[in-house]
This record gives C-alpha cells, sequence and structure tokens, in this order.
C-alpha cells in the first residue's frame, strides 16, 4: 500500500483515539454533572456543548481559530508564553475531533446516567457513601452500555472529521493529512485508484463500528 | 429518642409535622398523600425541609436556625424503599457488603455471613438481584441497611408489593429484627392491620399535618378525631344533639342528627342539653340479641329492633347491615363467622341488636396537632 495512504490511516486513527480518550473524560464528566445536578445556566452549557452536532463543521473550526489561533482569545496567551501555537499541527485536528464528537457522548451518556434509578442512587448515600463513590460504583456500572456506545459513536465521528479539522490542522503532507482530507486530495487531484481504496477502507471501518455501537447498547459487554 | 419539628411547603402539599418518638417500632400510618414518604424523606435527608429541627438520639441531622443540614451519608439511617431497589450489577453478597465501611475483608465476610444467616439467605449469596423472588429482595433489602448498625431504620411501606403469606413472614421477621436489635424503627403503611400488627406506637397523619399519637389500643378504641376513626374502620360514627343530661347516672341521652334514634351515652363533664357531641361504636362491638335469652343489664342502655338489610359474607368474618328507619343503614355490625352461622340470619329478618356501655367512645375532636415554632418553645422549656 502506498506510503501516504498508510500515514493518513496511522494520524487518522491517531487522532481520532486521542480524541475519542478526551470526549469519555470530558464527556462523562459533562454529563454527570447535566443529568445530576440543578444549576443556573444549565441547558445554555447543553446547548453550548451539543452546537457542534448541528453546526456546520466550517463553522465549529472558525470558532476555534477564534478561540485558539495565534491571535485567538486563548491561543493569544499561550502563543506569548509558550512561542507555541496548537494551529497546523495534529493537536488541532484531535481538539477539532473532540469538539465535534463531544456531544454524541453527552446525548447518550446523559440519558443512561438519567435512567438510572433515583433510589438506587439514595440508597448508596444512606448507606454511607458520598457522591464520588456512588458515582464509581453504582451509576457508573449502570450507564457503562450507553457510555460504551456513546463512546465507540464518538471514535468514529472522529475518525471521519473532515471540515473543522480542515479549518484548524490544514492539509499538510505527512503532517496533518488525516484520511478525510487525503480522501478530498486524491479526489480533487484525479488519483482514483488511491481514493477508491481509502474510501472502502473507510466505509467499512465506519460500518463495523456502528454494528458495535448498536450491539453493545443493546446487550452491554 | 428521635424529634422532628418541620415544615416544609411543596406548593400543592404541605407538611407539617412535629413529633417525639420514644424507641421502638413507630408505624406512621395515614392515606395516600398525608405526608409520611415525605416525613421519612426528611429525616433520611433526602429532601431538605423548609424549617424546623430533626435530632436523632442527641445527633442533630437538621436545625434550621443553626444552619446545620448534615448530609445523607453521615446521617446513618437505613432505608427501605417500597421497590427492593437492590444494586442489580452485585450479587446478593454485594448488595449486602456495600454499606460496610473500615472492616478488613474477613471481618467484612464473617458480618456478612452473620447478616445472611439471620435474614434466611442462605445459598442465595452468589445470586443476582432478578434471579431471586421478590420477598427474598426485600429480605436484602433490609439486611443491607442492618448490617451498618444504622442509628435508625426507615422503611417506607417495605412489604406493599409482596403477597399476602410473604408479607405475614416479613413482618416476623422484623418483630424479631426489632427485638435483637434493639434498632428504632419508623414504618410506614396505610395497612390497619400491618400498623396494628408491628407497632409499639402509631403516629395517624393526615394532609400534612399529626392527627393523633398513641398506642395502637389508644388509636384504635380511643380515636381523638373523626378521621383517625374512619381510617381505623370505627365504621359507626354518629353526631348527635344532647336531648337529656343525668350526671347522677352517669349518662346523657343523645339525639342523633339524620338517623332519627336516641342513644344513650356515657356522661361527659360539663356536658349540656344542646350540645352536639360526635360518638362511635367498632362494627365488631354490636352484637345481635338472640330472642331465647334475656338481655344482659350491661346492655339494656342500648337495644335497638330493626332489619338486616344487607349481609356480606367475607370469609373469616362477615358484615351485616342493620336498620331500623328510613336511611340505608343506621349500623354496620362485623360477626365472627361462626357467631354468624350460629345466629343463622338472613336478609330481611327483624332482630334486636345491642352494645356495651364501654363500647361508646365520645370523639374529643380536640386539636392535635402543634406548630413547629410552638412546638420548639415547649421542647425548649423543657430541657
Amino acid at each position: 500500500m502506498d506510503e501516504s495512504v498508510l500515514f493518513s490511516l496511522r494520524l487518522s486513527l491517531q487522532v481520532a483515539i486521542a480524541a475519542t480518550v478526551l470526549v469519555v473524560l470530558v464527556g462523562t464528566w459533562m454529563s454527570f454533572i447535566l443529568a445530576r445536578m440543578n444549576f443556573r445556566g444549565k441547558e445554555i452549557l447543553d446547548i453550548l456543548l451539543t452546537l457542534p452536532l448541528v453546526l456546520p463543521p466550517t463553522v465549529t473550526g472558525y470558532y476555534l481559530i477564534l478561540f485558539m489561533g495565534r491571535n485567538g482569545l486563548l491561543g493569544k496567551h499561550l502563543f506569548r508564553w509558550t512561542g507555541w501555537s496548537i494551529m497546523f499541527t495534529w493537536y488541532a485536528a484531535v481538539l477539532a475531533s473532540f469538539i465535534v464528537a463531544l456531544p454524541l457522548m453527552i446525548k447518550t451518556t446523559r440519558a443512561a446516567i438519567e435512567s438510572v434509578d433515583t433510589n438506587l442512587i439514595n440508597v448508596s448515600y444512606t448507606l454511607g457513601h458520598g457522591e464520588l463513590k456512588t458515582f464509581f460504583r453504582v451509576i457508573l456500572p449502570l450507564s457503562k452500555k450507553g457510555m460504551i456506545a456513546g463512546a465507540v459513536l464518538s471514535f468514529a465521528r472522529a475518525m471521519g472529521e473532515f471540515g473543522a479539522t480542515l479549518m484548524v490542522a490544514g492539509n499538510i503532507p505527512g503532517k496533518t493529512n488525516t484520511m478525510p482530507i487525503a480522501i478530498y486530495t486524491s479526489a480533487s487531484s484525479g488519483e482514483w485508484p488511491k481514493a477508491n481504496l481509502m474510501v472502502i477502507f473507510f466505509t467499512l471501518v465506519s460500518g463495523a463500528f456502528l454494528y458495535i455501537a448498536n450491539r453493545l447498547s443493546r446487550k452491554g459487554f | 429518642m428521635i424529634e422532628i419539628h418541620v415544615e416544609k411547603d411543596l406548593g400543592k402539599f404541605f407538611l407539617n409535622i412535629s413529633l417525639s418518638l420514644q424507641k421502638g417500632l413507630t408505624v406512621l400510618f395515614g392515606p395516600s398523600g398525608s405526608g409520611k414518604t415525605l416525613t421519612l424523606h426528611t429525616i433520611a435527608g433526602l429532601v431538605e425541609p423548609d424549617s424546623g429541627m430533626i435530632r436523632v438520639n442527641g445527633t442533630v441531622y437538621f436545625d434550621k436556625r443553626e444552619g446545620i443540614n448534615l448530609p445523607i451519608p453521615r446521617r446513618r439511617v437505613g432505608y427501605v424503599f417500597q421497590e427492593p431497589s437492590l444494586f442489580p450489577h452485585m450479587t446478593v453478597f454485594d448488595n449486602i457488603a456495600y454499606g460496610i465501611s473500615g472492616l478488613s475483608s474477613d471481618d467484612r465476610k464473617q458480618r456478612v455471613k452473620q447478616m445472611i444467616e439471620k435474614m434466611r439467605l442462605n445459598r442465595l449469596e452468589g445470586n443476582f438481584p432478578h434471579q431471586i423472588s421478590g420477598g427474598q429482595k426485600q429480605r436484602v433489602a433490609l439486611a443491607r441497611a442492618l448490617v451498618t448498625s444504622p442509628l435508625l431504620l426507615l422503611l417506607d411501606e417495605p412489604f406493599a408489593s409482596l403477597d399476602h403469606p410473604v408479607r405475614e413472614k416479613l413482618r416476623l421477621d422484623l418483630l424479631r429484627i426489632r427485638e435483637e436489635d434493639h434498632v428504632p424503627v419508623v414504618f410506614v403503611t396505610h395497612d390497619v392491620e400491618e400498623a396494628f400488627i408491628l407497632a409499639d406506637e402509631i403516629v395517624v397523619l393526615n394532609d400534612g399535618r399529626v392527627e393523633q399519637i398513641g398506642s395502637k389500643e389508644h388509636i384504635f378504641y380511643r380515636p381523638q378525631t373523626q378521621k383517625v376513626a374512619k381510617f381505623f374502620g370505627v365504621k359507626n360514627i354518629f353526631h348527635g344533639k344532647i336531648v337529656d343530661v343525668r350526671p347522677e347516672e352517669g349518662k346523657m341521652i343523645v339525639c342523633v342528627e339524620g338517623k332519627g334514634f336516641q342513644s344513650s351515652v356515657p356522661y361527659r363533664e360539663g356536658a349540656a342539653v344542646g350540645e352536639w357531641i360526635r360518638f362511635c361504636i367498632r362494627p365488631e362491638e354490636i352484637m345481635i340479641l338472640r330472642e331465647d335469652r334475656p338481655i344482659k343489664k350491661n346492655l339494656k342502655a342500648n337495644v335497638f329492633t330493626g332489619k338486616i338489610v344487607r349481609i356480606v359474607e367475607k370469609g373469616a368474618e362477615d358484615t351485616l347491615y342493620f336498620k331500623q328507619g328510613q336511611d340505608d343503614y343506621d349500623f354496620e355490625i362485623s360477626l365472627s363467622n361462626l357467631a354468624y352461622r350460629s345466629l343463622r340470619i338472613k336478609e330481611g329478618q327483624i332482630v334486636n341488636v345491642a352494645f356495651k356501655w364501654e363500647s361508646i367512645w365520645l370523639i374529643p375532636e380536640r386539636k392535635y396537632v402543634l406548630g413547629v415554632d410552638e412546638a420548639i418553645r415547649v421542647q425548649s422549656r423543657s430541657t
């Protein structure tokens, strides 16, 4: 197989795995807050976190530039302190995939946490366990199925991220050209055999992931 | 000693409870929506009251003025819900062991084993909740709460969803636990039989307020309000006007409203002609007189002649409806099936009925409810 195809495949997997780890950590925490706590601005937080699901990825990418670009709200300070900018690195691809995949995790996990019987949580409290222990010993095991399904979906979404990634990580061959971007490049420069190969591969992998997600949300482990 | 003086406004419902409970088993009794569960929730900390205080054996759980609201895990109450609420992903053993903390794994095992023995759960420890019966589940839930040696056991209609024989067994288990562990229990139910079997003391709630507190004999035979009388199946409750007072004979004559008959009831200090009173007789206290026998002296004051208009056979006992005048019926009479059979009564038959003097209870209708502030004042004066 072509050396550049292999690179894109490896980069895509690397980005998707890193983004999924972040998605699972942040998404679980956010889902717990949204499902179990009541505070002002809860619905606004939910909307902000869900927006990337419905916005065009280019718009999400544009926001990321506004925040993280060398002159962005946060990126400006980061650049001043460290002389480093996340833009046009593979980290930017991870960030874009993370933001775009996060709502999928939150939607499924929040629903799973909310479906845990409140009595079970109250029983755990009365038996002397606080929020943290109750979370790890009751809520987490009982919402595991939904969380795993959410993680698998997020992984598939992160693998396929294109628009936002292109905006913040660019299309630098051998550096930031993930598979979807490589497919775009191949197609636009008429390299059909290469594009075909990658498209078929991508379809199979995504199909497999959907199958796994469905199975897990039905049966669990 | 458990002291609860709380208020909670839920918009449509207002809870205003003031209670002081001694050790033993207290039954919180009341119709659905009377605030029983809400009261348990405030004790456990699942609901925060708007005002007042809760203290259990000297530990302050909640005190609005002092700004104390002990977190649920630190209250050390055992709570058993109507649904067993076992952790579905844990075995019976792990469910019971869940609340034990600060013990070595051997001691822990030992503790759980003892509890399994005690709650008749042998050979079930490896099973998951979906593999055991409803009664077994509720025994696991009880074991799980008891194994942590709680300061107080709160049971919210724990047997309501079980079959009758299973429920009877579990009640006996609970009585045994109470004797062995000396843990104070607050038990919520709306089942009269259950309340009578279990209670050392009964608290009757109605519409978010305490209607009466007392021993089961008191609640059963000396209801302080018409509501309590109704809840505990007194059935024959009459409202009447005093037409004659004879303190020297210790009696007064009451003309019953809407029924048109007169009854002789025990004299109440200070009662005067023209005053309205309420009195009641339990249905099992009314006797049907046999024509072949002379009327006993203590029955003579209240003998009535009328017709049995309806009979409802209920198995162990039977209910007969008796009327004299125009109304649908005057008395509801409950007979044991044995007595009913030996009397050979048919619907439409004319009979004499009577009740003993001591069976008549004059409902005082005094207000039993204290407001929160009032109760706290009373208390601070006594300490």
